[in-house]
């Protein structure tokens, strides 16, 4: 697709803002921003307020009242402009729940010269130039205006992760630990990165999310072997039926590893120690998984 | 045979069973939720009230859809569903440590 060199600065600037993500802090910017874009909206800026976190700022939020003028006037200015531009605009930008995005593309579809709609890219303007300055989030009550500073962010792989410190960490310290886009509390994730999560400890882990991470900072096959699973059956579809001897749990236990079609992660999953001893195969084992028979697993096709 | 795999999900067609309770109408419907990462399977219909949802005593879910509709998930690729009446699964798996059958928890 064809960008207009208007649209095309407003992406790069969009893309740029987004690689800086919570290393840049410029309250005054921020501040002036946002009061050019009151000032566009012909509504009085209340005192401004810096708070720390999100979690803050909607606590916060909830004890304050909304700024009813200010909802009047943006609402006016997004409807107006979203009626004129949603067909042709629609299209470049539709993925992007951004106003700079929309003003991108509604300035690339020529439509910005609409009044109502130029106005529309001036307050997106705005919104950007604070967004470049660091904000992350804006409550506009009716007697201050909530400013939540952007994070620091991780992102590897489009998700979030770190293994060495917090994938999240928010100006007033509060902070998030993620491996590949799943969340972890930090004494898991420290065991996790340190290495010494035990393969029945990682077992061990609830959440499916969070026993696949672990298994793949410590590598699947190494950790069945540490725990002495023996394969004993694989299949087409990628199915791998492990068996434990009895000693590492109070029984003989049953483990399928297996790949999510959509995402290629491999998981490790129990299954019914009775119901595997009776169909040892590995695509059986899956059926049950799904509460399917076997036949009807083998007939399931739309895997995503 | 209509089955529907899209992550720890499961949608199969079948005929509609006795004694359902509707608890949903609409044109969108999360059919599951993730925890730690925060991801869901949204079931959507062009149609407006194009998806019920119904459930039996035992708190199985069932989706009656009249529209072609689409599940979507930030992390899977999105599925088309034909129109009519599905169960809804969801994985289980067995936990050596509490030595019982249990939902995967994601």
């Amino acid at each position: 697709m064809e960008f207009t060199p208007a649209a095309r600065r407003t992406i790069e600037r969009l893309a740029a803002a987004a690689r800086n993500y919570g290393k840049v802090w410029d309250e005054a910017a921020v501040i002036a921003a946002m009061r050019e874009y009151y000032a566009e909206l012909k509504v009085p800026m209340p005192k401004t307020v810096v708070i720390d976190d999100l979690v803050i700022g909607y606590k916060e939020s909830v004890d304050l009242a909304r700024d009813t003028a200010w909802d009047t006037a943006r609402d006016t200015a997004w409807d107006t402009t979203r009626a004129a531009a949603w067909g042709a605009a629609r299209g470049a930008a539709w993925d992007t729940a951004w106003g700079a995005a929309w003003a991108a593309a509604i300035q690339n579809a020529g439509l910005d010269k609409d009044p109502k709609v130029a106005k529309f890219i001036a307050l997106e303007a705005k919104l950007l130039q604070a967004l470049e300055a660091g904000l992350g989030w804006f409550f506009p009550m009716q007697d201050q205006l909530l400013l939540v500073p952007m994070p620091q962010l991780k992102v590897s792989d489009e998700r979030l992760h770190s293994e060495d410190g917090p994938a999240v960490l928010w100006r007033g310290g509060l902070s998030y630990h993620f491996l590949h886009g799943v969340r972890l509390d930090e004494k898991l994730w420290q065991k996790i990165t340190t290495k010494k999560l035990t393969g029945k400890e990682a077992l061990s882990l609830e959440n499916i999310e969070q026993r696949m991470v672990a298994l793949k900072l410590m590598d699947p096959e190494k950790m069945l072997k540490s725990i002495g699973a023996k394969l004993v059956n694989s299949s087409l579809r990628g199915n791998y039926l492990y068996q434990v001897p009895a000693g590492v749990f109070s029984i003989t236990a049953w483990f399928l590893k297996y790949q999510d079609p959509s995402t290629g992660r491999l998981y490790v999953s129990g299954i019914d120690p009775e119901y595997a001893a009776e169909h040892p195969l590995a695509d059986e084992c899956m059926a049950w998984k799904f509460g399917l028979e076997p036949e009807q697993y083998e007939q399931l096709r739309v895997e995503a | 045979m209509n089955i529907y795999r899209h992550g720890d999900v499961l949608i199969e067609a079948i005929e509609r069973p006795n004694k359902l309770t509707e608890v949903f109408t609409g044109q969108q419907y999360t059919v599951a939720e993730g925890e730690a990462t925060g991801h869901s399977h949204v079931l959507s219909t062009r149609t407006k009230s194009g998806i019920r949802v119904f459930q039996d005593t035992a708190g199985n879910r069932y989706l009656d859809i009249t529209g072609q509709a689409r599940i979507r998930h930030q992390e899977h690729k999105e599925l088309t569903l034909e129109p009519g009446f599905y169960r809804v699964g969801q994985e289980r798996e067995y936990d050596y440590f509490l030595q019982e059958v249990r939902r995967v928890v994601d």
